[in-house]
């Protein structure tokens, strides 16, 4: 019995000093969360500007008869940064960032994030639809994958995979 | 500089493999990288299947330059040999006022255009060499 008292006693010891930890890392967690959240903000805010920025290329602004991107684009390119902050933010943080925002010769825009050994780049279309390369390099081999015509859910879980593996 | 006058058709195997290959394209805000966009065309954004470049001994990066309005653009150097390594084949496609002017075939899908890319370089003019 004794023992068993003794039992009792240090796993209350234990449970009270499991609780206490367990709200310092919740209060940890969450300061950590707000802190990813406020870099993830910082990240979007500036590829949204960068965005902003192709809004001013003309017909023909890379020499080789390119359309500036259409506004449905541009639209559908900030629905898909701002919802990759909503998603995403709290856990990647500064790693939202893309790699690189360009236009693309049809009127669309191309955002690519991540680099060796994994990157996506997503396609959006003049129409404003959906495309994605992810290429790995793992095992030292690159390995390409590609689909078009896929949702914007489809799109963040792609990103996510790549940021939140970075 | 090659002195074969300009229209003079040329055996296309007069392509060597370390010969380079001069693209124009925007680059990057961010990071000064080469897109794989560089490669894709209008009005579909699909890959080029006709991807316009310069040979470059038989012309000048400020000429490949030159013929781009904005003045903002970067030259992309690529080799003739790892381009054919990659799968694509270059020709020549001489024009009357560009007898420089090559294109590669081959590239079909959005991962052709990102290889071209990672083997695309950045020139960096003599001024700014350090």
């Amino acid at each position: 019995m004794t023992s068993l008292k003794l039992s009792n006693s240090a796993s209350v010891v234990t449970s009270t000093h499991f609780l206490i930890g367990s709200q310092e890392l919740q209060e940890a967690l969450s300061h950590t969360a707000q802190q990813q959240a406020q870099a993830a903000e910082q990240a979007i805010h500036e590829a949204l500007s960068e965005l902003e920025e192709l809004r001013h290329l003309e017909v023909d602004w890379d020499s080789y008869g390119g359309n500036p991107p259409t506004a449905q684009a541009l639209i559908a390119g900030e629905v898909l940064l701002k919802s990759v902050q909503l998603a995403l933010g709290r856990y990647a943080g500064s790693r939202l960032a893309p790699e690189y925002i360009a236009p693309r010769a049809d009127g669309g825009i191309h955002i690519e994030w991540g680099h060796r050994p994994l990157k996506v780049s997503i396609q959006v279309t003049a129409s404003a639809g959906f495309a994605y390369l992810v290429v790995s390099w793992k095992n030292g081999i690159r390995d390409p994958r590609e689909k078009s015509d896929v949702s914007l859910d489809e799109v963040i879980q792609e990103i996510a995979r790549v940021v939140l593996e970075s | 500089m090659d002195s074969t006058p300009a229209h003079v058709p040329r055996d296309p195997d007069d392509l060597r493999d370390e010969d380079e290959l001069y693209r124009r394209f925007l680059p990057t805000k961010k990071k000064g990288r080469v897109p794989s966009t560089t490669y894709t065309t209008r009005p579909t954004g699909n890959p080029d299947p006709e991807i316009s470049v310069d040979l470059a001994r038989e012309t000048t990066p400020e000429k490949t330059l030159e013929a781009g309005k904005p003045t903002h653009f970067k030259l992309g150097i690529l080799r003739v040999g790892e381009v054919r390594e990659l799968g694509f084949t270059v020709r020549r496609d001489p024009k009357p006022d560009n007898p420089a002017h090559c294109v590669i075939e081959g590239a079909k899908t959005l991962d052709d255009c990102d290889r071209l890319a990672e083997i695309t370089s950045i020139y960096i003019p003599p001024s700014h060499q350090s």
